[in-house]
């Protein structure tokens, strides 16, 4: 078994009264893909919130790498190596593609140079070398995901959070985006992905979280968890009757 | 305030220190720069609001000072010994300008700094994610708009010969400092730096021929601020920008942070946005 | 003699006065997000009316707090589209954009007070003025200007309508829900145009209030507006931005931290002690000292 990257032990978040995140723990390999699935508001956004140094745990604790990275910033996270997409994404709309890229290579590469050309392998990596130019602004929805994993790559993770970057994308783009997401596992980038469209997440997880009002209700391989009846009952529950 | 730092650091040097006027200059943009360092740790952290506040009640704090020590001459402020070669000073702006708008050239357009100041301001929460330490980058962009403004000040001391706190610090200059703001387009580093040498020229003027008409000058300020503000929202500087941008069609919007509609899908809805104070 | 009563005394009456500048500052800024720079220029302007209107008809300066109110209620109500219409809207940084804004219209109010009024302080005679209560006993020894005291019920008594009126009645939920949530409150039927236009138009009336007030027990100069603006920004500060229930507890321990300094130190030390007060707390917890503001 591969060294724990990640370790989220008794996470709890908490907004006003309501337990957006509620004691969730679970350990993420080396190389691992680990899929985290619920219903609408199960706490899955936060829960990366949380993870990638937004919002500080309100209870519990947060290991990566063997370090205890609980309250620590996002800024610093992302250098040492946590680079997460947003599910609003978040491009910066008055620069170009190329220049949002540069941006996230900064923090490896250090000066300007460096980081384009740097940013020119990630874009063609990620298929956006042809619209390097365009302004962010005027990306279409695909291209605008594309962009946010183009810009967590850059930061040169050894851990990447998704969240939702298939939903909302037509098949042929979605097989695209599930294919990118299988090349960048391939690299040995642990991953932790978000995503409602169940033919994604099977596809690529190796284990998968359920989360259900901010509790962990499930964890393990995709096919045991889609058999789990509180699974079911909660996450496929319109499904299943 | 960083003017009245400036200008006092010059007097105090020249007058008590004996020092030469080549020297006190630069000492005038260090200091501007160390405060402004002070200030803005604590304050740029917070919401803009704190930022606002903090930095005019220092000044405030600073004139009272000025008001109540032996050094900076008390309410009677500081008379230099006078040097009548105005051309003397048209090079020493000139130079601190021309140097000013150079470094930031570079700054802005060649390193990863203007990349970082850009990122921030188009997407605080996105910038992050990448690495980059907001409150850092403000800070710097803080002591570097700092800096000139104090090199103006110990030039304007030695141009002027006399200060004292209220022309240091006063309300005339916190209302100049305002004017900055507006001419020089908020948010942009660089506007604040354009509208200072435009506030330092007018004020020069107003000095030479107007100085006798201290409260129309007031009015005046006011109306102009409140019309730029009401019907150019980005400043002159940043009017000028967007117009730029848009007519070399590089932005959709003319705005100076275009949205992007995050409802396209019925499952982008914005939850988790993670917002900080 | 024993100094102390007497300098908490004078702390408590100070902080009173600084409720009425503060309070209804917070209340505008906690509702529509506005920080008005002209909060003292407001004041400044509602003792020169106090102080005309005083001259003409003779009557005491508390008996004129209605009308001041009523005077500045209108030209708050008038003026708050204008401020809207330069924090909404696609703009960079609303709040600045606000700040700068009202500080043009406090640089206007500022030139034309001194065009009309001039450079000298003016004060409005009271018959409370000149009577004091006198507590002795031993070496202990109390002094209780009954203006003052009248300055205190006064901040009370707002402080206690605004509470009312925010709590008890339909207005004060329709607030209450605008601060919370622009689009929902619309939803419930809260006409948001004209609520923020009243709100603003209660701060402008008691900032008037307050500048009669403060005319009657110090003086006042047009020139002397900013420094209730810094007043009244450090109070809310204090409290915690848009916290209102800090306010009263902030204004206090501020008269009291200025009554021990003016006493036990220098008077002059006095802005420059709050100020370094003031960062210290900030530098500690950022949202005042409840740590419940913005
Ligand atoms: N900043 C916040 N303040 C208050 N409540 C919040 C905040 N962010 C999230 N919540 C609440 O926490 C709960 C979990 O939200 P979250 O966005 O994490 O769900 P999610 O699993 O990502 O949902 P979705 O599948 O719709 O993206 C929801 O009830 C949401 O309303
Ligand atoms: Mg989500």
């Amino acid at each position: 078994m591969a060294e724990t990257i990640l370790k989220v032990q008794d996470v709890v978040k908490t907004f006003g009264g309501l337990h957006a995140v509620n004691r969730v723990t679970f350990d993420l390999a080396e190389g691992e893909v680990m899929g985290l699935i619920g219903p609408n508001g199960a706490g899955k956004t936060t829960l990366f919130n949380v993870i990638s140094g937004y919002y500080p745990p309100t209870q519990g604790r947060i290991h990566f790498k063997g370090q205890d990275v609980s309250g620590v910033p996002p800024y610093k996270l992302a250098a040492i190596g946590i680079g997460r997409t947003f599910q609003v994404v978040k491009p910066f709309p008055g620069l170009s593609v190329l220049e949002n890229v540069i941006i996230a290579g900064l923090c490896r590469y250090g000066t300007r140079r460096a980081s384009e050309k740097h940013a020119w392998k990630i874009l063609d990596f990620t298929g956006l070398a042809d619209q390097a130019d365009k302004s962010a602004a005027n990306l279409t929805l695909a291209g605008r995901k594309r962009l946010e994993i183009s810009k967590a790559l850059a930061l040169e993770p050894s851990l990447l959070l998704l969240d939702e970057v298939v939903a909302g994308l037509n098949p042929t783009e979605a097989d695209k985006t599930i294919e990118l997401i299988l090349k960048i596992k391939g690299f040995g980038i642990s991953i932790l992905i978000v995503e409602h469209i169940m033919r994604v997440i099977m596809n690529l997880s190796d284990r998968v979280v359920v989360l259900n009002f901010g509790q962990q209700i499930a964890l393990g391989k995709p096919a045991d968890v889609a058999r789990d009846p509180m699974v079911i009952q909660a996450y496929f529950g319109e499904d299943a009757a | 305030m960083f003017f009245g730092v400036g200008a006092y650091t010059t007097a105090i040097l020249m007058k008590l220190g004996g020092w030469a006027f080549i020297l006190t200059v630069p000492l005038g943009g260090l200091f501007a720069g160390i405060l402004a360092f002070f200030v803005g740790l604590p304050t740029l952290r917070l919401k803009g609001s704190y930022f606002a506040i903090g930095t005019w009640a220092l000044a405030l704090a600073l004139q009272q000072l000025a008001l109540i020590l032996d050094i900076t001459g008390g309410p009677d402020g500081m008379r230099l010994p006078p040097y009548l070669n105005p051309s003397y000073f048209y090079y020493w702006m000139l130079g601190v300008v021309g140097g000013t708008f150079a470094l930031y050239w570079i700054l802005l357009e060649w390193a990863p700094f203007g990349l970082k100041v850009r990122a921030i301001r188009e997407d605080q929460d996105g910038a992050m994610a990448l690495g980059i330490n907001p409150t850092r980058v403000k800070v710097q962009s803080f002591v570097l708009s700092a800096v000139p403004v104090g090199l103006l000040g110990s030039i304007y001391a030695y141009w002027i010969t006399f200060i004292d706190p209220l022309s240091a610090f006063g309300d005339i200059l916190t209302d100049q400092a305002v004017v900055m703001a507006v001419v020089g387009g908020l948010g942009t580093l660089i506007g604040p730096a354009i509208g200072a040498v435009i506030v330092f020229t007018f004020k020069t003027l107003f000095w030479a021929y107007l100085s006798d008409y201290q409260v129309l000058y007031l009015i005046i300020l006011g109306v102009a601020i409140a019309l730029t503000v009401l019907f150019l929202p980005n400043g002159l500087w940043g009017t000028f920008i967007n117009y730029r941008d848009s007519s070399r069609g590089m932005r959709t919007q003319s705005v100076s942070r275009p949205r992007i509609d995050a409802s396209e899908h019925s499952d982008e809805q914005e939850k988790g946005a993670p917002e900080h104070g | 003699m024993e100094l102390l009563p007497q300098v908490i005394l004078d702390g408590i009456l100070i902080g009173g006065i600084y409720i009425t500048i503060a309070i209804g500052f917070s209340l505008v800024f906690g509702v529509m997000h506005i920080i008005d720079f002209a909060v003292g220029e407001w004041i400044m302007l509602g003792a020169f009316l106090g102080y005309y209107l005083n001259g003409w008809t003779g009557l005491d300066p508390f008996a004129l707090l209605p009308v001041v109110f009523v005077v500045f209620f209108g030209i708050g109500y008038l003026i708050q589209p204008a401020i809207q219409r330069v924090i909404s809207g696609h703009r960079g940084n609303p709040l600045l954009m606000g700040l700068v804004f009202t500080f043009g219209i406090m640089l206007i109010i500022r030139g034309l007070g001194l065009t009309i009024f001039g450079f000298y302080s003016r004060s409005i005679p009271s018959k409370l003025a000149a009577s004091s209560w006198l507590f002795e006993k031993g070496d202990f020894f109390l002094t209780v200007p009954f203006v003052r005291l009248a300055g205190l019920a006064f901040a009370v008594a707002i402080t206690l309508v605004l509470h009312y009126m925010l709590k008890k009645t339909d207005f004060g939920t329709g607030v209450r829900a605008l601060a919370q949530h622009k689009e929902s409150a619309g939803l419930m039927g809260v006409d948001s145009h004209k609520t923020n236009c009243i709100i603003y138009g209660i701060y402008v009336g008691i900032s008037a209030m307050t500048g009669v007030l403060v005319c009657t027990i110090f003086s006042m100069t047009p020139m002397e507006g900013g420094r209730y603006t810094v007043l009244a920004f450090f109070v809310v500060v204090l409290a915690g931005m848009g916290y209102l229930p800090g306010v009263p507890w902030a204004a206090l321990f501020l008269g009291l931290i200025q009554s021990i300094f003016i006493v036990y130190l220098s008077a002059s030390y006095t802005l420059l002690a709050v100020f370094v007060v003031l960062y210290i707390i900030l530098l500690i917890s950022p949202k005042g000292l409840f740590g419940r503001g913005w």
